[in-house]
């Protein structure tokens, strides 16, 4: 094997484990996501409106401190739509729409559900 | 990414099987597996660029896992006949001892008026007079005339023809190739009394200048003499 297909095999070995890393780190950006989104939404649920809050604090900024990481791997109409989702949730929570509160919480959920499930090669995904 | 990744071996194995099955008549002189990375390069490369919202890496990692692939495709083709066989192709004879082989033909879906434009093209009007007519794998015809109708060649005339070597550009647009001079085997001192010898003063004058190995010179001026 020559130096080029050397090069060649060794670019597709190394996108292979960049792959495998870009699973764990969009895994582990979404889990902690939806987690904070949980947590806040039993806060709601108790009437913690103020600790509800703060979880969707933490969500919003764990999403912008990962902008280095989104901007690079995530369409940008994607990281739009899940940052309109989460303020839009810290609205809900701050105006106590309960109406909008549910749909709100499931608005985020399915954002992040879907950035998800993008990344990991399934049917649906592939196709 | 592994979704980029498998999205591009599919698209890229769908395209080769495609083209494969469609015959070499389409590939317009490139090999099977560059006109596939052409074909796809170019619309990979320009949506990240007209589309801001797309990350650059959706288009850069499909073009380079599309060029790895190419070189490692021509790499296995270059190792095994059999495999070089089934992804390339063999190169089809259409004309034998002056008879059309309508079974190839119809295989690379080749028209008898395309086969007549082809082999005008190569300067053969005449069926009878060809030996063979290759089409090549990557879509050119090859075309051996019968020993009769060959040209001859000045061995066959006993005649001796001085090896003259490649002309080599030594000045372009005024400006001396240094480089291509002394692969010429000459330098700036022999081109300024070569250029003496000329209308010309000096190389500022002369659009373009070639050189052979054997010191023949062809020289065009600026002023289109």
């Amino acid at each position: 094997m020559k130096k080029r297909e050397f090069t060649a095999a060794a670019v597709l070995v190394l996108f292979a484990v960049l792959s495998v890393w870009n699973l764990k780190t969009v895994d582990s950006l979404t889990d902690e996501l939806i987690i904070c989104i949980v947590k806040s939404q039993e806060c709601s649920e108790k009437l913690d409106i103020k600790g509800a809050e703060k979880n969707v604090d933490e969500a919003i900024e764990r999403w912008l401190n990962a902008d280095g990481y989104t901007h690079i791997f995530i369409r940008h109409s994607e990281i739009d739509s899940t940052s309109d989702a989460l303020y839009e949730l810290k609205e809900a929570i701050q105006t106590e729409e309960a109406t909008h509160l549910k749909a709100a919480y499931e608005k985020v959920r399915y954002h992040l559900e879907s950035i998800n499930s993008m990344e990991h090669p399934s049917i649906g995904s592939i196709l | 990414m592994i979704i980029i990744i498998i999205r591009t071996l599919i698209i890229y194995f769908s395209l080769l099987l495609i083209m494969r099955v469609m015959g070499k008549r389409q590939l317009g002189e490139m090999e099977l597996t560059e006109f596939v990375v052409a074909v796809l390069v170019a619309d990979l490369a320009a949506n990240p660029l007209q589309d801001l919202g797309i990350p650059m890496i959706n288009g850069i990692v499909p073009i380079i896992t599309l060029f790895c692939c190419e070189v490692l495709l021509t790499w296995i083709g270059g190792k095994s006949i059999r495999f070089r066989a089934i992804m390339f192709d063999k190169p089809s004879i259409l004309i034998e001892h002056g008879r059309i082989d309508p079974a190839e033909m119809a295989k690379n879906r080749f028209t008898p008026e395309e086969l007549m434009k082809a082999l005008r093209a190569k300067d053969c009007v005449d069926v009878s007079k060809i030996q063979y007519a290759i089409l090549e794998t990557d879509g050119k015809i090859s075309i051996l005339k019968e020993p009769a109708e060959a040209p001859v060649s000045a061995k066959q005339f006993g005649a001796e023809i001085p090896h003259k070597g490649l002309p080599h550009i030594v000045i372009s647009e005024g400006r001396i190739i240094s480089d291509n001079l002394a692969i010429a085997g000459f330098d700036e001192r022999w081109l300024e009394e070569r250029i003496k010898t000329t209308k010309y003063s000096s190389a500022k004058d002369i659009y373009i200048m070639t050189v052979d190995e054997a010191g023949n010179v062809y020289i065009s001026g600026k002023d289109g003499r």
